[in-house]
């Protein structure tokens, strides 16, 4: 079959939002061809959540040799251990920098399906007190829409995922299209009561929201609960492009999906102002191709994204494609993640569980909701769990010999802890640039990072101790102790901004529609366009914005706007 | 005191050091536990320890996680085991750190009791044990204490991740196909 070189539209990225770009535009008929860097994935041979420790050498530490050597960075995350590392980047082949004094860690998977394979799948809504922040506390720019924007397009999305939680009425983070919740453990009900009573019902510990399946959806089964999802699914129980909005793309007949395509350049046609296309290197070849498109979708990760615009210089953009505005690579955000506390809870030894839940509890957002910090601006929610202790305790506890081993064989204590999750204030010197120096494998430039927690980070995960002990000594815990934690930013995989949506064109890259401003048959529908980070984890907002910005543009092509 | 199960261990180390493993199995876990000990044989042994080290790492592991009426630490390949994660996943300062930290665990057990750790009789053994694994969760630690720290994690952690352990004794179901939140369990001692 001769290959085709021309599209409705071209979909940059196949993981969580460039799925759902594919299965959207697929749907509305257009031709669409997604772009994929890395290659192709087969479920049935390289999934691995059931492998088990004694299958492999190290017993899941991993190969640390070849780890270090292949992949530095990327094994400084939980999955990317010698049972699940293919799912994540070769950092040698794929290289970035960051500026002196900013450690920034980028956690990357190049395949098809992206990083929806090894997300943690917590999804929460936005609420008005998120789109409304950057305008009421004047950090950032104001959100060119509110709640009721995206609120369809939140249903839209969970329906077609499938996720599970509690209904709880909570302003800030309203309730969803939730399938049955997970059940919280003996622990985790007793705490939740405990918590609500000590707070006056500020405090709200629910179940997690999950994108993982209770109830068999759309031709997916429900979970069987062997615990580690970041490894893959074999029944698609959990939501992944691979597993659910591929396919529904792929059985229109509509969608053309290119893998080890690696987009190296935006190409624009300044007589028309338009993109004409998007130039590509196959990443076994090296051979250099343009496909062209009426209409195109970056969805290939806040970061990449960024990178590809900056690397879309022109005499029309010499600083970057669409980057009139002079905002381009700027505001770029992280959630600051990981410190909290934990405790012990005693008269619950009679009680265990039985399977291993995918899913943990979730603590909304109780600062800066009615009244405000004196510390800090914004606020974080929580996210843990309980469980009893097992083998591990062995290791930091006194003891050998025949009961040793015996008590390790038996449950130990049960724990209760959480950490907070953090709001990110936007900073214009929060940024991506391009290394002048370095290049990947493939010869296209590489992103450089300067971003850095500040003051207001800082206060703020001071108080995620001092609040989770707190709530512990409320739910009547025991030998409570608290937890900081450092991560750099990128570390909690949540990389936003860098080509955020604004109201004026003078003060962002994107519309209203996730449409650039300079550009408008360029979409950016990932990470990249977030004009602030709130607390909560973000992709549900990525696929709501990304479907609700293709329905703009198939609209617009309709009526030959595009 | 911990307690301890009389076993011989001289024969189980004798054994390692011939390339297998002591093969005295308890009753009902024969068949993992063979499978372990066959894929175990397959490898070269030993590759990161000499036949002192490999008789000091055995009876230590031997000690802390003896046989008694489940298979012990020598029982499911834990040795050899560990001698695989120093050569290969080690690299070579921490390897040559842990080396050292071992032999300090033997000069504690000459000075101490006048015989290197293999040599020592069971309440001389008992004895070096206990002033060791007093350290465990410390974190001013003696090269021997800091050497046996280590070695226990990696005796404890070889152990249950090892096959007969995690289908046998733990019982892990890979596939559960259900979350129960609340089951009732005897009472257990944390």
């Amino acid at each position: 079959m001769k290959e085709q070189f021309t599209f409705d539209a071209i979909v940059v990225g196949s993981g969580i939002t460039g799925g759902w770009a594919a299965k959207e535009l697929t749907q509305a008929g257009l031709k669409t061809l997604v772009l994929e860097a890395g290659g192709p994935i087969d479920p049935a041979k390289d999934y691995v959540e059931h492998v088990q420790p004694y299958e492999v050498p190290f017993r899941a530490w991993g190969d640390r040799r070849l780890l270090k050597k292949e992949q530095p960075i990327q094994t400084e995350c939980y999955p990317c251990d010698e049972i699940g590392h293919k799912l994540f980047v070769n950092d040698i082949e794929n290289p970035y920098t960051h500026a002196e004094g900013a450690p920034f860690s980028w956690f990357r998977g190049r395949q098809v399906g992206g990083r929806s394979i090894t997300w943690g799948r917590q999804v929460y809504r936005w609420s008005d007190l998120d789109f409304e922040a950057n305008a009421k506390d004047g950090h950032g720019n104001d959100w060119p829409i509110r709640y009721k924007d995206i609120a369809p397009w939140y249903s839209h999305v969970e329906k077609f995922i499938g996720v599970s939680g509690a209904r709880e009425g909570l302003a800030q983070l309203p309730d969803g299209e939730f399938m049955p919740p997970m059940p919280m453990t003996a622990v985790e009900r007793h705490a939740r009561e405990r918590i609500l009573k000590g707070f006056n019902g500020e405090r709200v510990m629910t179940i997690g929201r999950a994108a993982i399946l209770t109830e068999a959806h759309n031709g997916r089964a429900a979970c069987h609960y062997c615990g580690p999802c970041e490894r893959g699914c074999v029944t698609h129980s959990y939501f992944s492009s691979i597993g659910s909005t591929l396919p529904a793309a792929n059985a229109t007949g509509n969608l053309t999906l290119r893998p080890h395509s690696v987009a190296a350049e935006l190409t624009y046609d300044a007589k028309r102002g338009r993109i004409r296309g998007v130039r590509v290197i196959d990443a076994n070849t090296f051979k250099e191709t343009e496909y062209k498109a009426r209409v195109v979708f970056l969805c290939a990760s806040a970061i990449e994204s960024v990178r590809l615009l900056l690397n879309s210089k022109s005499a029309h953009f010499p600083d970057g494609l669409g980057n009139s505005s002079g905002t381009l690579g700027r505001y770029v955000m992280d959630h600051h993640y990981g410190s909290g506390a934990s405790g012990t809870m005693s008269g619950f030894e009679d009680r265990a569980t039985f399977g291993r839940r995918p899913n943990g509890i979730y603590i909304a957002r109780f600062r800066n909701v009615s009244t405000q910090h004196p510390g800090f601006l914004r606020g974080y929610g929580m996210q843990g769990g309980s469980s009893r202790k097992d083998w591990h305790r062995g290791i930091s506890m006194p003891g050998y010999g025949a009961d040793f081993k015996k008590s390790l064989l038996g449950l130990g204590s049960w724990t209760l802890g959480a950490a907070g999750w953090g709001e990110t204030l936007p900073h214009a010197d929060n940024r991506v640039t391009i290394d002048p120096h370095v290049k990947d494998k493939w010869g296209v430039p590489a992103a450089r990072m300067d971003v850095r927690w500040r003051e207001n980070e800082r206060a703020m995960q001071a108080d995620m101790m001092t609040s989770m002990a707190e709530m512990l000594e409320a739910a009547g815990c025991s030998d409570i102790k608290q937890q900081p934690v450092d991560h750099p930013p990128g570390h909690c995989i949540h990389e936003m901004g860098g080509a955020r949506m604004s109201i004026e064109p003078t003060q962002g890259v994107l519309n209203a529609w996730n449409q650039a401003w300079d550009v408008h048959n360029l979409f950016i529908t990932d990470g990249a366009c977030m004009a602030s980070s709130a607390c909560q984890n973000p992709s549900i907002t990525y696929m709501a914005l990304t479907a609700r910005a293709c329905d703009h543009a198939v609209n617009q092509m309709k009526r030959n706007e595009l | 005191m911990p307690s301890t199960t009389k076993i011989d261990r001289r024969a189980a180390i004798q054994t390692l050091l011939k390339g297998g493993l002591a093969v005295g199995l308890m009753p009902g876990f024969a068949e993992t536990a063979w499978s372990a000990i066959a894929q175990a044989g397959e490898r070269p042994a030993p590759r990161a320890l000499n036949s002192g080290q490999t008789q000091m790492i055995a009876l230590i592991a031997d000690t802390i996680l003896p046989r008694s009426d489940t298979p012990g630490a020598i029982d499911v390949g834990v040795p050899v085991w560990i001698d695989l994660v120093l050569a290969e996943y080690f690299s070579d300062a921490p390897r040559a750190a842990f080396l050292a930290d071992l032999s300090a665990i033997d000069q504690l057990a000459v000075s101490t009791s006048g015989a290197s750790l293999t040599g020592l009789g069971h309440h001389d053994l008992m004895t070096v044990m206990s002033s060791l694994d007093a350290a465990t969760g410390s974190k001013d630690l003696t090269p021997a204490q800091r050497g046996y720290v280590k070695l226990k994690e990696l005796v404890i952690h070889g152990y249950f991740t090892s096959k007969p352990v995690q289908q046998d004794l733990l019982k892990v179901v890979i596939v559960p196909g259900r979350f129960d939140a609340d089951v009732r369990v005897p009472a257990s001692p944390t």
